[in-house]
C-alpha cells in the first residue's frame, strides 16, 4: 500500500511539474524571443550609429557590462556621482540579506562574492535556519490562538442561529482563510503596491513569492527610489515573520485537503455501491469536520514548512495515522474511525502546550512526570521537534 | 491560576526567540556587511575604469550614447535574457529549462535568475506555487518514510544485546557516510566539473540549494559558452529531490536520537529521585494535576 502510494505521488509530482512547465514556456518564450530581437537591434544600431568601435570590441564591453552587473555593480551609474550610489551592503541590505537567509527566502539580488562570505553563509543558515523555525512556532502559536479565539465568538453566534455543526465548521474554515488573506495578502499588496510603485498584480505576486520563500528576487522591496524611510525595512520584516506564520498554515490546509480527497477518492473505488455511498457520506462528514480542526493543528506544523526541509518529518505524523485506519474502514463501523482520526490531533496539541508549559518553568518537580507520558507511542514525535533541528542540520556538514 | 501561568509561560516563550532571532539577524548583517561591501566597492570602481578606458580608445563616442547602450544591456539583463553571446543562445524557456524553473517554484529554491516577465507567467505562477508546494511537501514525506522503512529497526535498539546494538550503530553510520557522499560530495564534484566552479562553488552552491535559499549567483546549466547535453538539468533536478528527502531522513534520525538522549537523561533523574524518599513523596504528589 506505501509503495503503490509512493509511487502514484510521485507520478503525480512529475505530472505536476510537466504541466507546469509546459504553460511557462508557453507564456514567457515569445517574449524572451522579443526582448532577445530588441537587444539585437539595439547592438545593431549602436554599431551603425558610432562606426568607429569594431564588433568585437562591443562584444567585450557587453561581456565587461555583464560582469559588473553579475557581481552587483550598477552600471548606470557614472563616475562623476558614483559616491552618491547607496551600496548594497550597508547595515540596512545586510540585515535585509541576512533575514533571507535564515527564512530561506533567498531573493539573490544581492549575491556574496568573497570566499569568507560563503563559508560564513552556510554556517549562519545551518544555525539559523533552526532559530527561525523555533520564533516562527512561537509566533504562529500565539496567532493561531488569536484567530481561534475571535473566529470561536463567532462560531458561538452561528450556533445560536441554529446552523447545523458541519456548516459551522466549514465556515470556520473559510473565515481562517478570508481573514488571513485580508490581513497578510491584500493589506500588504495595497502597501507595496503604494510605495514601490508597483502594479496590483506585480505586489501580489511578490507577497506571493515571499511568504512561500520562492523568492525569485525580480522584484524586492527598498531597490527602487532611496526615498524610504528608515522604518521601512523592520516593517517589511515583521510582515514576513507573521505572514509566514500564517501561509505555513495555509500550505499544511491545503496540503490536508489534498490527502482528504486522495482518501476519498480511494474509498469510492474500493467498496462496493452500498458500502461506497455510507463510506462516502463518513468521508464528506470528516472532510467537515477536518476543516474545523484542521485550522489549529496547522499552528503546530508552522514552522516546518518555512524551511521545507523539517517539513516532512511533520506531515509523516498525519500521513501514518490515515493508513491505519483506512483498513478499519473496511471492518469496522465507521464512527470509531471518524474518533480515531479526530483524537490524536487533539492529543498532539494537548502534548505541545504541556511540554511547552514545563519547558518554560524549568524547575526539577514538574521535569519528573514527563517520564509517565513518554510510554505513550503518539507522544514522542512531537517532543523533540524543536533542539532536533539544531542538531540535525549539522549533520550533513 | 493554571491558564495564567499558560499564557504567561507562551508569552515568555515567544519574546527570548524573537530577541534571539533579532540579534541572529544584526550579527549576521554586521558580518556581510563587513565581508562584501570591500568586494562591492573593488568590482563597480574596476568597471569605472573600464568604461573610461572604453571612452579614450573610441573618440566618436560620447558619454550619453554609451549610458544609454548600457541601459540596453541592463534591461536585457533584467528581462532575463544573457547579454553575452547571440541570438543562438538557448532559450531560457525551453522545455528543460521550464522544468527545471516550475522544479524550483515548488520546491521553494526560487533562484531568480529566471523569473516570469508577462501577467499570465506570474499568475499562472501564484496559483501554480500554492498548490504544487504542498504537494512536493506530501511526496518528500512519503519518499523520506520509505527511505527511514529500511532503518526500523533502530527502533529496538533497547530490546537487542550489545553485539546487535553494534551493528546498528555501524548501520547508521554507514547510511549517514554514504548519503554525504552521494548528495553533498559527489554531485558538487561533478557540476564544479561540469560548469567549470571551483569545488568551493560547487559545494556553496549544493548547499544554497538543498537548504531551498537559492540565491541563483550559482545556478546549474546557465553558461552560453558551454553545450550541455539534454538530460543535465533533469538529472540536477531528480538529485535536489533525493537530496531534500534524504535530509529529511536526516532530521527525522536527530529527532530521535534526541529523543533517546533525553529519555535516558530522565531515567537518570528518576534513578537521584528514587534515592530521597522524603522529596519523592512531594513530586509525586504533584505529578497528579499536570499530567490531567
Amino acid at each position: 500500500m506505501r509503495s503503490t502510494t509512493l509511487l502514484a505521488l510521485l507520478a503525480l509530482v512529475l505530472l505536476y511539474l510537466v504541466s507546469g512547465a509546459l504553460v511557462f514556456q508557453a507564456l514567457e518564450q515569445p517574449h524572451e524571443q522579443q526582448v532577445q530581437k530588441d537587444l539585437e537591434d539595439g547592438r545593431d544600431q549602436f554599431l551603425k550609429d558610432h562606426p568607429c568601435v569594431s564588433q568585437k570590441n562591443l562584444e567585450g564591453f557587453i561581456k565587461l557590462v555583464a560582469e559588473a552587473l553579475g557581481g552587483g555593480a550598477n552600471p548606470e551609474t557614472s563616475w562623476t556621482n558614483s559616491s552618491n550610489h547607496s551600496s548594497a551592503w550597508n547595515l540596512g541590505s545586510a540585515f535585509f540579506f541576512s533575514g533571507t537567509i535564515i527564512t530561506t527566502i533567498g531573493y539573490g539580488n544581492i549575491a556574496l562574492h568573497t570566499d569568507a562570505g560563503r563559508l560564513f553563509c552556510i554556517f549562519y543558515a545551518l544555525v539559523g535556519i533552526p532559530l527561525f523555525g523555533m520564533l516562527l512556532a512561537g509566533v504562529g502559536d500565539r496567532l493561531g490562538s488569536s484567530l481561534r479565539r475571535g473566529i470561536g465568538h463567532i462560531e458561538a453566534v452561528f450556533l445560536k442561529w441554529h446552523v447545523p455543526p458541519g456548516l459551522v465548521r466549514m465556515l470556520s474554515a473559510v473565515l481562517f482563510l478570508l481573514i488571513g488573506c485580508l490581513l497578510f495578502v491584500l493589506t500588504p499588496t495595497f502597501v507595496f503596491s503604494y510605495m514601490e510603485s508597483w502594479s496590483k498584480l506585480e505586489a501580489i505576486y511578490f507577497v506571493i513569492v515571499t511568504l512561500t520563500t520562492v523568492g525569485f528576487g525580480d522584484y524586492v522591496p527598498g531597490d527602487g527610489t532611496g526615498q524610504n524611510s528608515p522604518a521601512y525595512q523592520p516593517l517589511v520584516w515583521f510582515w514576513i515573520l507573521f505572514g509566514l506564520a500564517y501561509f505555513a498554515s495555509v500550505l499544511t490546509t491545503i496540503g490536508n485537503w489534498l490527502r482528504a480527497v486522495s482518501r476519498r477518492t480511494r474509498a469510492e473505488m474500493g467498496g462496493l455501491t452500498a458500502q461506497a455511498a455510507s463510506w462516502t457520506g463518513t468521508v464528506t462528514a470528516r472532510v467537515t469536520q477536518r476543516t474545523g480542526p484542521s485550522a489549529p493543528p496547522p499552528e503546530k506544523e508552522q514552522p516546518l514548512l518555512p524551511s521545507s526541509l523539517p517539513a516532512p518529518p511533520a506531515v509523516a505524523e498525519p500521513a501514518h495515522r490515515p493508513g491505519s485506519p483506512a483498513p478499519a474502514e473496511k471492518v469496522e463501523t465507521p464512527p470509531p474511525t471518524a474518533s480515531a482520526l479526530d483524537y490524536p490531533s487533539e492529543n498532539l496539541a494537548f502534548i505541545d502546550e504541556s511540554s511547552d508549559t514545563q519547558s518554560e518553568r524549568g524547575c526539577a518537580l514538574p521535569r519528573a512526570p514527563r517520564g509517565r507520558r513518554r510510554p505513550n507511542p503518539t507522544k514522542k514525535p512531537s517532543r523533540p521537534r524543536g533542539p532536533g533541528r539544531l542538531r540535525d542540520k549539522a549533520v550533513p556538514v | 491560576m493554571p491558564r495564567a501561568g499558560v499564557c504567561s509561560c507562551w508569552g515568555g516563550q515567544v519574546l527570548p526567540l524573537l530577541l534571539a532571532y533579532i540579534c541572529y539577524l544584526l550579527l549576521g548583517a554586521t558580518i556581510f556587511q563587513r565581508l562584501e561591501k570591500q568586494a562591492e566597492a573593488q568590482s563597480r570602481d574596476q568597471f569605472q575604469l573600464e568604461k573610461l578606458r572604453f571612452l579614450e580608445n573610441y573618440t566618436c563616442l560620447d558619454q550619453q550614447a554609451l549610458e544609454q547602450f548600457v541601459q540596453v544591456i541592463l534591461e536585457a539583463w533584467v528581462k532575463g535574457v544573457n547579454p553575452k553571446g547571440n541570438s543562438t543562445n538557448p532559450s531560457n524557456w525551453d522545455f528543460g529549462s521550464s522544468f527545471f524553473f516550475a522544479g524550483t517554484v515548488v520546491t521553494t529554491i526560487g533562484y531568480g535568475n529566471l523569473a516570469p516577465s508577462t501577467e499570465a507567467g506570474q499568475v499562472f505562477c501564484v496559483f501554480y506555487a500554492l498548490m504544487g508546494i504542498p504537494l512536493n511537501v506530501v511526496f518528500l514525506n512519503h519518499l523520506g518514510t520509505g527511505l527511514r522503512a529500511h532503518l526500523t529497526t533502530l527502533d529496538r535498539w533497547e530490546d537487542h544485546p550489545r553485539h546487535s546494538q553494534l551493528l546498528q550503530v555501524l548501520g547508521l553510520a554507514l547510511f549517514l557516510t554514504l548519503g554525504t557522499l552521494v548528495i553533498l560530495i559527489f554531485p558538487p564534484m561533478f557540476f564544479s566539473h561540469v560548469e567549470g566552479w571551483s569545488f568551493r562553488e560547487g559545494f556553496y552552491f549544493a548547499f544554497i540549494t538543498l537548504s531551498t535559499i537559492g540565491f541563483g549567483d550559482y545556478v546549474v546549466g546557465t553558461d552560453p559558452s558551454k553545450h550541455y547535453i539534454a538530460v543535465y538539468r533533469s538529472l540536477a533536478a531528480i538529485w535536489i529531490l533525493l537530496g531534500l528527502a534524504w535530509l529529511a531522513v536526516v532530521l527525522s534520525l536527530g529527532s530521535l536520537l534526541l529523543h533517546r538522549c533525553s529519555r535516558l537523561w530522565q531515567l537518570i533523574r528518576g534513578l537521584d529521585v528514587k534515592d530521597g524518599a522524603a522529596p519523592g513523596s512531594e513530586p509525586r504528589s504533584q505529578k497528579i494535576p499536570f499530567s490531567a
